[in-house]
């Protein structure tokens, strides 16, 4: 089982240790009411993904421009020659 | 009939050219490229948004902190308005994803309208859970609520999780007091679920509301069955799609990013680190905790099972609406249960302050009958 | 002591639609740094998905050509990991409930056919491409590619050799592109193949440890790849010099070895989940036919037809078949000229060495198929000449000439005027009086000398039959 600051890491958060200790005691909080969950006989169900009974909601393959690409880098936080950029990545 | 109103918007709600900051820094300097399907509809109605109100960070469950609770600003802005100047009704669309603006509301006698999931439009809206988000209408005025509904309901092709329907109306410019061979009144059924109201103190006032009113309303007893799991299966469910959809937040493209960074991992931790809320925080971490192979069985996939049971359970053919209170007067975590109902099942509700605070829970798509129960209940 | 090489491949293809697979930004290779994104693809808020129709079109076609068994009810998830490409944090995948399973692929290798068995085929985005910037020391990051659909095609462990991976991803090749699924270019990415490979004593049943190699841009760099790891697991078996991790790791074709990607791709949990916003697809029977029925042509068929009814050889029809994009002008240019062996003749023949030239193969020639028929006409009707026809053919496709146009004004016509050509011909015996003498004494050969003469004075605007013919008449009245 891992504890919170690895559930933290694989979300890409560092937390301090005041936070690490309130948000493994609520996270605690919050899992003593999930024990409850295995009483129910579950077994011969499927999970529920939506609750619309309705398929096959697809599109047409038609493309259209929505926005030039000056209008996408306008809130880049960085960004060169038509690129969003970032620190060099390894492979 | 043109509907006056003046409209606000919480914060997750996107204006095109306007900051949309879904209530965190990471969104700060955001500015929208679209409009909302939503403020697209409300134009077309000839109403303008009048301004926007700041909102829980992602709308997660706010509970790292002790503190008694404080106004939501939604439900503040529309006190403000309506101890000023007269005018129009104030209206704020909001994703009440926990159900905080409702009991507010209906502590300072305001409404709420929560539309059936899958009618309106989730186009414009920064997403918290996708499955269970819903906009809705804040007001002091249920009946420009519902008109308001009408315009902005209907099947959008840029939203695929919604039902076919183009136009709901909701019986509301037909004569909803007769039923359909128009020998008189047809009593709404109305079922308390015994074992969600027996832990209120003092229900009578609430059901004094519907007994004074034999002849349009009949009252039905029921159980809300799995009442006792509803906030630990809507806590699961969401904080692992609101992970989800927060982690797209990294610093690269948009919003904030970190001063403080030399590698790309860097850049993720500290964006992230830097700008979200405790609250968020602990919201992602447990969506992480939720979905992690070793417990996505007992935990993600169970819940998702008992959210079926939940749907299913219940049963709108021995009765029309459900009525629920508001709040337990528990904590938010606690409260969030009394919600849980239209998010975990996408059913409509209406939100009164009437009674010490009721809510009215119809089958999906069947809006029209909340608003008979208005009708009856308004004058 | 023998050992025995097991390998299964997952081979992305990307689909040929207008738009991409959860947004309607365009999904055409080749257009400047983010300039097909939209807020959706970028990862802005707001935008839900919405699945394109052609995307789940093609998936059936791929199913149908490798005779998978089609999902009724697919579904779509969301896989979880952080990397610069994926502007949205995850990638929307199928986990549960793929649009197909267990297909086969037959193919053919110079020790016989073999079928090779598929696991599955799922649709997938695909993800944005990142640039390594030297001069800011920075990394460049494009979402052109962002959301273009990809099937997976996941096959089982069959493989026991290169030569049968090579065959098969030709074969993957054939199907698809035949089939209208994709182009599938290595060389633009639009056709990807990673390795699964591990090493076991001949005759065990038991799998060995199991690397994955990524990162091989061509048929080449695969089976270099996976001569150079095959080896590695070898020689780790036999010597134990290294222990064999299960990993991935990546071909780098200059210095030809494979290097252990560590960080991204190893023991991440991707935390998948049923991505609630996507609705499940239902494919029934009706949408499945009406999908068979417009499958084009598969390059199988089109072989047994061209060397059945059009009586083509095998060598030109095997040339044509090769390439979809050849098999397509080939049925294009005989809609406007139905000879098919002519057709093939010109484009086997002479097409494919222009391009060749060039530089380029048979799926990059594009050219006017109206027009090169009519340019096939011209010549096959003599009204200009083969060599001629030659050298026209070279602006047909390069520069799109009219055909009509160009000979009218630059005069390229055969000549028609027979009293001219006569003339001519005249003229050429009478200046060649010795070739003339050595018909006369029996000497056939300088027959073609003066045809030459003739041509060279008409300036090639003749047909050299007809000049050869003439020229016989003229010697023969001679005697």
């Amino acid at each position: 089982m891992s504890n919170i600051t690895e559930y933290a890491a694989i979300e890409r958060l560092a937390l301090t240790d005041s936070e690490t200790d309130l948000i493994s005691a609520k996270a605690n909080y919050l899992e003593e009411g999930f024990a409850a969950l295995a009483s129910v006989d579950t077994s011969a169900l499927a999970p529920l993904v939506t609750v619309l009974a309705v398929e096959s909601v697809l599109r047409e393959d038609v493309s259209t421009k929505m926005l030039s690409r000056e209008d996408l880098l306008a809130t880049a936080p960085e960004q060169y020659d038509g690129y969003f950029q970032v620190p060099k990545t390894l492979e | 009939m043109e509907l006056k109103l003046k409209l606000y918007l919480q914060e997750s709600i996107m204006q095109k050219g306007h900051e949309a900051n879904a209530g965190s820094t990471i969104l700060k300097g955001f500015i929208s490229p679209f409009d909302a399907a939503v403020v697209e509809r409300s134009s077309a109605a000839s109403i303008d948004i009048a301004g926007r109100v700041s909102v829980d960070e992602f709308s997660v469950l706010t509970i790292t902190d002790d503190q008694p609770e404080e106004i939501t600003p939604a439900v503040e802005r529309v006190v403000a308005d309506l101890s000023g100047e007269a005018g129009p009704a104030t209206a704020v669309l909001c994703n009440d994803l926990f159900g905080k603006v409702r009991r507010q509301a209906a502590a300072h006698n305001l409404y709420y309208l929560q539309p059936s999931y899958g009618t309106v439009s989730r186009y414009g809206l920064i997403p918290s859970a996708s499955s269970m988000d819903q906009i809705g209408i804040l007001t002091s005025n249920l009946t420009d609520a519902f008109m308001l509904l009408t315009k902005l309901a209907g099947k959008d092709e840029r939203d695929g999780a919604m039902y076919p329907e183009t136009a709901y109306d909701y019986g509301i410019n037909s004569d909803s007091h007769k039923d359909k061979d128009g020998t008189g009144h047809t009593p709404i059924r109305l079922a308390f679920p015994s074992n969600v109201w027996a832990k209120k103190a003092d229900s009578s006032a609430c059901t004094a509301l519907f007994t004074e009113q034999p002849d349009r309303f009949d009252i039905v007893s029921c159980e809300l069955k799995y009442f006792e799991l509803f906030r630990q299966v809507l806590y699961i469910l969401s904080c692992a799609e609101i992970c989800n959809n927060t982690n797209r937040y990294d610093g690269i493209k948009f919003g904030y990013r970190s001063p403080n960074y030399k590698s790309i991992g860097d850049l993720y931790v500290n964006s992230r680190s830097e700008a979200l809320g405790l609250d968020a925080k602990l919201t992602i971490i447990m969506g992480a905790k939720v979905l992690a192979q070793e417990n996505y069985t007992p935990l993600y996939e169970q819940a998702m099972k008992i959210r079926r049971l939940i749907k299913e359970a219940v049963n709108f053919s021995d009765y029309d609406v459900i009525a629920l209170p508001t709040s337990l007067s528990g904590e938010p975590y606690e409260e969030s249960a009394l919600h849980a109902l239209t998010a975990l099942a996408g059913l409509p509700s209406i939100t009164l302050p009437e009674g010490g605070g009721i809510q009215l829970i119809a089958n999906s798509k069947r809006e029209d009958l909340l608003y008979r129960a208005w009708e009856v209940l308004k004058v | 002591m023998n050992y025995e090489v097991v390998m299964g491949l997952e081979v992305h293809v990307e689909l040929a639609t207008e738009s991409k697979l959860f947004c309607s930004c365009s999904a055409k290779f080749g257009a400047d740094a983010n300039e097909n994104v939209c807020p959706a693809c970028a990862g802005m808020p707001g935008m839900p998905a919405v699945t394109n129709k052609r995307a789940v079109e093609l998936g059936i076609a791929a199913a149908l050509v490798t005779n998978s068994k089609i999902t009724e009810v697919m579904s779509f998830d969301k896989k979880n990991y952080f990397y610069p490409d994926l502007p949205t944090g995850y990638q929307i995948t199928q986990l549960y409930a793929p649009i197909c399973t267990n297909g086969s692929v037959e193919i053919e290798t110079t020790a016989g056919k073999k079928i090779i068995t598929l696991k599955q085929i799922h649709i997938e985005e695909d993800a944005g491409k990142l640039v390594h910037d030297h001069r800011t020391g920075t990394t460049l990051v494009d979402f052109n590619r962002t959301s273009v659909p990809l099937t997976e095609i996941v096959s089982n462990p069959d493989f026991r050799t290169a030569d049968e991976v090579v065959a098969y991803l030709e074969k993957l090749r054939s199907l698809l592109s035949f089939a209208g699924v994709s182009d599938c270019k290595m060389q633009e990415g639009s056709m990807r193949c990673d390795v699964n490979i591990s090493v076991r004593e001949a005759g065990s049943s038991q799998l060995g440890t199991r690397t994955e190699i990524k990162n091989m841009n061509s048929l080449k760099a695969i089976v270099r790849a996976i001569e150079y790891e095959s080896q590695r697991h070898i020689d780790a078996l036999s010597t134990g010099s290294e222990v064999l991790v299960q990993e991935t790791r990546r071909w780098d074709d200059n210095k030809g070895e494979t290097f252990s990607m560590r960080g991204k791709e190893n023991a991440t949990d991707y935390r998948y989940f049923p991505n609630p916003e996507l609705m499940p697809v239902r494919i029934d029977a009706a949408w499945i036919e009406a999908v068979r029925n417009e499958l084009p042509e598969s390059a199988a068929d089109k072989f047994a037809r061209m060397t059945g009814e059009m009586g083509l050889s095998e060598y030109d029809s095997r040339i044509i078949t090769g390439s979809k994009n050849l098999s397509a002008i080939f049925d294009e240019t005989l809609r406007f000229f139905n000879r098919p062996k002519d057709v093939v003749n010109w484009i086997n023949g002479e097409l494919l060495s222009i391009a060749g030239g060039d530089n380029k193969g048979s799926d990059d020639i594009n050219i006017d198929c109206e027009r090169f028929a009519r340019l096939i006409g011209l010549v096959d009707s003599n009204t200009i000449n083969r060599t001629i026809g030659k050298e026209l053919l070279v602006k047909v496709l390069k520069d799109g000439i009219d055909p009509e146009a160009y000979i009218a004004e630059h005069q390229l016509g055969n000549i028609t005027d027979t009293g001219f050509l006569e003339q001519l011909a005249d003229e050429a015996l009478a200046e060649n009086e010795p070739s003339v003498k050595e018909y006369l004494e029996g000497n056939q050969k300088v027959i073609g000398f003066l045809v030459g003469q003739i041509m060279r004075k008409a300036e090639k605007k003749a047909d050299p039959k007809a000049v050869n013919e003439l020229v016989q008449k003229k010697l023969s009245a001679l005697h």
